[in-house]
């Protein structure tokens, strides 16, 4: 090949390559136009739903979008949408609102991350009184409030009454205190040929998501009201002593070779679904996963038991809450309010919390509520979250290090290689360096203003 | 020793079908979850064979606007993607090539610092650099374009400038220097001699390249601020709901249908691919 083939081959190539970049470039730029309305201020909001659950607050965006003409409300729905939004204030670009689960509220506020909407809602004479007093609660830290409620949930206990019948159990005979759940249990328990479990009444590491907190069943609590950690108090050794029976009743590996059989939690092989587990502690979503998977299923939800000596811990519930809040760094704060207090209105806060199957948050709800929703639950579960034992996950900013080091002492204790005690003891002086390390860093960077 | 030999290979073969079946059951259940009914994708033991074949959940995964099943607008991500996947291939064949030349066949003053530096930079875990990189796009104001997802591709990659590096120097130097006997400048000894002889080497980087975005999911979620710029890796997240459960059966019709490009280019590619491997040494 001659030297000038070699150049005009080389060239040709060359520039055949550089064309289809600039070509790709160009078509990826239009691909990235987004053409905003320029007569309107854009507040962009993350939200971490997918599915039906973002086309409900979808549906609550159009609304106020069409509600005025001076701002747009431009919504991002994405699964990690919490570590997005918490990198993105990181960075000085964080969206104008975003949709936090009620246990990041504490570590965002301590990182400086969240702006304060006390004046905010002064403004728009949003007040506690509105809301079921615990939904509100929840966003409040160190005396000020930090988000508003968008969709709440709440915990009881599930029970399949067609069970109950089975064993000769009048199908309303569910568990009003703890000792009878421990009886039912032992009644409604089978084993199969071989000695293995085929059937529990209860077991209080099915699905095993709220294990932290049986404590509070007992009237114990993992932190007190002055922020110092009570987790080997006599009540939360109590309550995982109650815990740890069920892995003495039937056997450890009995317990454990029966969980291991178990399906997939959003699956017709769930285990309460499957009738594998004939009582289980679940949620208001519950509804949604019975609908989907075994809607012939035959099932009732009631107020967990009580300890039969403490009637003071009747209606304990696990409350839990999506809520909106505001990051440092927005850029259209008071237009990003506007939309969080368009959702706290009524006739929106239904709307939305039909659209996802729960119940709503506002401590009114119109009669309409419930026949529109299709959650037989939602008006039972309203009133259980009202209850003066509504329990929240700790507002502590090392609440997912406390959480992932309580699992695993509560694994030692049902699994029986500690005594509760112990193992209860062991974490409290395991955490309490953890604590005070955490603490003083938040208080260095309050010093540094960080 | 005939017979010897005979066992030998067959249970050598036995091991490897034995190991191969082994390595294709998440494959073979991919495969067969988006064809199962709901009763059948979480069974335990698994339902291998469907009782009643679904066939039509691939059309539920993919159709966004006909139907409330489905989810994500398939071919306006899918678009998303390949574009994406093909600015990134280019800039990493592009970019990585000249730079591994550079090292492989030049001598100049501090090769050595400035080669241990590049393979440096695998080193440090992505995690760490987010949020620097972050602020510096979002300085350059990128962030909610593609750029960032595309425009690194064009400034190497130590993996990808090693892996060629040590391809260029299995070239013997007499190629080149016959063909700068012949007159040709550096570019074209590069261009028309040396690249033609790393296909291979640049089938790995590219396929690489290709595979890394297609199935990237950290960076969309980081860069991406609107709906209608995320990519397949990004939209499939949308099966999932936070207290709704998750339709097992169309997620997997969705990933069999998002991971086929992948695996229809790995058949295509797969002999340049094992070779560019097997000279390069990289694993």
């Amino acid at each position: 090949m001659k030297l000038s083939n070699f150049i005009s081959a080389s060239a040709f190539k060359l520039t055949a390559v550089a064309i289809s970049a600039v070509a790709l470039f160009a078509y990826s730029e239009k691909m990235a136009e987004r053409n905003p309305r320029k007569d309107r201020v854009h507040v962009t909001y993350w939200e971490g739903w997918t599915a039906f659950e973002f086309e409900a607050m979808a549906a609550i965006v159009a609304d106020f979008n069409r509600s005025q003409d001076r701002i747009q409300v431009d919504i991002l729905s994405e699964s990690d949408a919490v570590n997005k939004t918490m990198m993105s204030i990181s960075a000085g670009l964080p969206p104008d609102v975003a949709g936090l689960g009620n246990p990041d509220i504490a570590h965002f506020v301590d990182d400086h991350a969240l702006m304060p909407l006390d004046d905010f809602c002064k403004e728009k004479g949003i007040n506690r009184s509105q809301y079921t007093p615990i939904f509100w609660d929840m966003g409040v830290y160190q005396g000020h409030v930090w988000s508003l409620p968008s969709v709440p949930a709440s915990t009881a206990l599930f029970y399949n009454p067609s069970m109950f019948s089975q064993v000769g159990l009048k199908p309303d005979a569910y568990p009003k205190t703890i000792e009878e759940l421990d009886a039912l249990d032992v009644k409604l328990s089978k084993l199969d040929g071989e000695g293995r479990i085929k059937q529990i009444g209860f077991l209080p590491s099915e699905p095993g998501w709220w294990t932290w907190a049986f404590g509070y069943y007992f009237g114990g609590k993992l932190i007190d009201a002055d922020g110092n950690l009570t987790v080997n108090s006599k009540e939360n050794i109590r309550g995982f002593d109650w815990v740890a029976s069920f892995s003495k009743r039937h056997g450890s590996d009995a317990v454990q070779s029966f969980k291991q059989g178990l399906g997939n939690f959003s699956s017709p092989q769930n285990a309460f679904m499957a009738q594998q587990v004939v009582m289980e502690m679940q949620g208001v979503w519950m509804y949604n996963f019975i609908h989907t998977f075994n809607p012939s299923l035959s099932w009732r939800v009631v107020p967990f038991p009580h300890p039969a000596d403490r009637p003071d811990m009747a209606n304990v519930t696990m409350v839990e809450e999506n809520n909106l809040t505001i990051p440092r760094g927005a850029k259209h704060p008071r237009e990003a309010f506007e939309f969080i207090a368009f959702v706290q209105q009524q006739k929106e806060m239904e709307k939305l919390c039909c659209g996802q199957l729960k119940f709503s948050p506002l401590s009114k709800v119109t009669p309409e509520f419930y026949q529109k929703n299709p959650n037989p639950s939602a008006k039972f579960f309203y009133e259980l979250s009202g209850s003066p034992n509504s329990v929240p996950a700790p507002k502590v900013g090392y609440w997912q290090e406390f959480q992932s080091e309580l699992s695993a002492t509560i694994d030692s204790i049902t699994l029986l290689s500690r005594t509760p005690k112990e193992a209860l003891d062991h974490l409290q002086e395991r955490m309490k360096p953890k604590v005070e390390s955490y603490r003083q860093r938040v208080e260095q960077r309050r010093r540094l203003g960080l | 020793m005939k017979v010897r030999r005979i066992l030998a290979t067959m249970g050598k073969h036995t091991l490897l079908v034995v190991l191969s079946i082994l390595f294709a059951f998440p494959f073979v259940w991919l495969i067969s979850t988006p064809l199962k009914p709901d009763a059948e994708v979480m069974r335990n033991p698994p339902v291998w064979i469907p009782s009643h074949f679904q066939f039509d959940n691939f059309w539920k995964a993919m159709n966004f606007e006909g139907d409330k099943l489905g989810y994500i607008p398939f071919l306006v991500y899918g678009r998303n993607t390949v574009v994406l996947c093909l600015l990134t291939v280019l800039g990493l064949v592009i970019s990585n090539a000249l730079v591994a030349y550079g090292f492989a066949k030049f001598r100049f003053p501090g090769r050595n610092l400035f080669f241990i530096l590049t393979l440096a930079t695998m080193m440090i875990p992505f995690p760490v650099l987010m949020v620097p990189t972050f602020s510096l796009f979002r300085a350059m104001d990128w962030v909610g374009t593609y750029r960032p997802l595309w425009v690194p591709a064009w400034f190497g990659s130590g993996f990808s400038i090693f892996l060629l590096r040590q391809f260029f120097k299995t070239i013997p130097n007499e190629l080149s220097e016959a063909a700068r006997i012949d007159g040709a400048s550096e570019f074209a000894i590069f261009f028309e001699v040396v690249l033609p002889l790393c296909k291979p080497a640049l089938a790995v980087v590219a396929l690489f390249g290709f595979m890394g975005t297609w199935n990237d999911f950290l960076g969309p979620l980081i860069y991406l601020l609107d709906q209608k710029q995320f990519t397949l890796g990004l939209g499939l997240q949308a099966f999932q709901s936070q207290h709704g459960g998750t339709p097992f059966s169309l997620q997997m019709a969705a990933t069999s249908i998002v991971i086929l490009p992948v695996v229809i280019l790995f058949i295509f590619m797969q002999r340049l691919l094992v070779q560019g491997i097997a000279v390069t040494g990289i694993k």
